[in-house]
């Protein structure tokens, strides 16, 4: 159901009730103040018929203030004593055996009747008052309200329709800028409307949800893109060899080599994917089910081993200023792949002859900082280092061996043990990171 | 048919250089933008192989940059971006044809070969001059409605001096056009190679000037 027909329906209903309950409370109240005059009415007639009239006996037939009435008097022995020419009441007999006073309304073909039974103070005269149709003023107010709740239903709705119009306009207008916004143009944004109400704050925290919207689809697109780009290479090189090697027959070697080339290939291929997983295989809300007792230090020194060939090819020297035996509960994995990436482009961004420095310490917080003395990172490039694939040379330098993945897996461990990087980097004067956990 | 390929990936670049040998092509090669470039315009190349993603200078820079110099090679681009967006910055940028990686090789082969017809031949798959007759397809030279068995580098020098026709070719040019500039060759194999071409062709098909070079008058 449409927001503006489901206000209404509330709306209608609620009025309807209130409208309702409003007119019983007011046919209630009158007909008891109507009732009540009538009752001292009554009360003042009988009296007057008992004091003043009875005395004179045959003047109760003609007295002007009992026309309408029916009355008749009786004595203690409920004997008639006089009556009204119209008085002509079947309950009199019955009536005359009450011991006290009442008043009683009732409807009887269509009319409203009000018997009333007065009995004297020393009890010696009983007096009957019996009035025909009370008042019709009361029927027509009944008659009034039932016209009239309908129709000030009706015009509330009415009203509140148009209100409702005038409040859902802004609405209307941003479900119709929000028609125009798609997966491609992610970038328009909703003009703010000039009153600061609501529907301005609505349409503000929509313009700024479409804007991180942009950047995820912006960031995912260029992941896609990237993932793509690193899998199409190897791709390329593995469909061609196979189709020149397959053009003719040819000598074994040539064979070898070919399938050598595709073995490489493959296991490049490969190593990205297994890359890729670890940086999607782990959450924040699993990461905790596989932290065990790490000795850092001790995958520190394994991790360095594994980099000596690398050194020695660069002649670069790997000093270890600081190395403390530190045991943390972490992922052993997660945390060999933060000292292998940065070992790794650490060699990899550090021109020959140069060092790197390595420190492991706990100092309140754990930190492992690694110096180098290698090209260094411009300030502006910072921020997007740890985007994954983002490699500082946009031409996806092949000269350096990598996919861009190595930051962003070490930024997303870090961030799954709940630590931080600090990165401080100079042109040509080299790059220092510190991790802390 | 000379062709130059930049790509810096030294894998694909490998099979690429060796599928376009196998075929008779010339190739050279560069590994990086500004190397590349420099080669494109110091050489005269029929077709350009030129990949997008390159160190120093990317595809599009420098096929814009050619173009601006008025090098109209004919190219085709391989790019890993397969997206239609990129072809289409990629064939507005000047480059003839896009291919997006990973790419069959022999539809790259007929790719080159389809721009090396349309740039000698306008397109079409045979050329005729007086009773030569050849087609660019399969390449078969018949004379006199008889088929001429040449060989490549016959082949080769017989497009070369017919898309030059009416114009002398000089040996140089020659040299540059059929061997790849890190091949040396010694003179001589010019002229035996014309001597071949006049012995299986006809004397008259080959105009020669002692000290300016050859030519093909139509």
């Amino acid at each position: 159901m449409k927001l503006k027909n489901r206000v209404l329906w509330w709306f209608g209903g609620v009025t309807f009730l209130l409208l309702t309950l409003f007119s019983f409370a007011f046919y209630y109240f009158l007909n008891q103040s109507i009732n009540s005059a009538l009752q001292t009415k009554s009360q003042k007639i009988a009296q007057y018929v008992r004091l003043e009239l009875l005395p004179k006996r045959q003047a109760i037939l003609s007295d002007a203030t009992l026309s309408g009435y029916q009355v008749a008097v009786y004595d203690r022995q409920a004997t008639l004593v006089s009556k009204t020419a119209n008085y002509n009441f079947e309950k009199s007999r019955e009536y005359l055996n009450k011991k006290e006073s009442f008043f009683i309304f009732y409807e009887h073909n269509d009319h409203d009747f009000v018997d009333i039974l007065y009995i004297d103070k020393d009890k010696y005269y009983v007096i009957f008052v019996y009035e025909k149709q009370i008042d019709n003023k009361i029927d027509a107010f009944e008659d009034t309200l039932l016209v009239l709740v309908p129709m000030l239903l009706l015009l509330l709705l009415v009203l509140a329709s148009k209100m409702a119009d005038k409040i859902l306009l802004p609405i209307q207008q941003l479900r119709e800028a929000t028609q125009d916004i798609s997966l491609n143009n992610m970038n328009k944004t909703i003009t703010l409307p000039k009153e600061d109400d609501e529907i301005k704050a609505l349409v503000h925290s929509f313009n700024s949800m479409t804007k991180r919207l942009s950047d995820g689809v912006e960031r995912l697109d260029r992941f896609n893109s990237d993932v793509s780009h690193e899998l199409k290479t190897p791709l390329t090189v593995i469909k061609g060899e196979v189709e020149i090697t397959l053009r003719k027959p040819r000598e074994p070697q040539v064979y070898q080599k070919s399938m050598q080339v595709i073995l490489n290939q493959s296991e490049q291929m490969e190593q990205m994917v297994t890359q890729l997983l670890l940086l999607t295989k782990y959450t924040k809300e699993n990461i905790h089910l596989s932290f065990e007792p790490c000795s850092l230090d001790g995958i520190l020194i394994a991790t360095i081993d594994k980099f000596e060939t690398a050194l020695q090819e660069k002649n670069l020297k790997l000093h270890i200023n600081k190395l403390e035996p530190i045991t943390i509960e972490a992922n052993p994995i997660l945390i060999e792949s933060i000292f292998v990436n940065l070992i790794d482009n650490a060699i990899k961004y550090t021109p020959i002859h140069r060092n790197i420095y390595i420190s492991l310490y706990q100092k309140e917080k754990v930190h492992f900082i690694i110096k180098d003395e290698g090209v260094g990172i411009d300030a502006k490039q910072l921020s997007k280092l740890t985007d994954r694939f983002y490699r500082v040379d946009t031409s996806r330098n092949k000269k350096i061996k990598g996919f861009g993945l190595g930051l962003s897996i070490v930024s997303n461990a870090v961030m799954l043990h709940g630590g931080d990087i600090k990165i401080n980097s100079a042109l040509e004067k080299g790059t220092t990171i510190d991790i802390i956990l | 048919m000379k062709i130059l390929i930049i790509e810096d990936d030294k894998h694909i670049l490998s099979f690429l250089t060796r599928g376009f040998e196998e075929d008779g092509y010339i190739v050279d090669s560069a590994t990086d933008g500004v190397e590349g470039e420099y080669m494109a315009l110091i050489h005269n190349y029929d077709v350009i192989i030129l990949d997008w993603m390159l160190p120093s200078k990317d595809g599009l820079e420098i096929i814009k940059s050619l173009r601006q110099k008025s090098i109209s090679t004919p190219t085709i681009m391989l790019s890993a971006k397969g997206d239609t967006r990129d072809k289409i910055s990629g064939l507005k940028s000047g480059v003839d044809d896009y291919l997006p990686k990973p790419f069959s090789f022999e539809e790259l082969l007929a790719r080159v070969e389809a721009l090396y017809r349309r740039n000698i031949s306008k397109g079409g798959t045979s050329i005729a001059i007086g009773d030569i007759s050849i087609d660019t397809n399969s390449k078969i030279v018949t004379h006199d409605n008889e088929v001429v068995t040449l060989t490549a580098k016959e082949y080769e020098l017989l497009l070369f001096l017919l898309k030059h026709k009416n114009s002398m070719v000089s040996n140089a040019m020659i040299e540059e056009q059929l061997w790849n500039h890190q091949e040396y060759i010694n003179s001589n194999v010019i002229q035996v190679t014309i001597y071949n071409l006049r012995k299986k062709l006809g004397k008259e098909l080959i105009k020669s000037s002692r000290g300016l070079g050859y030519k093909i008058e139509a």
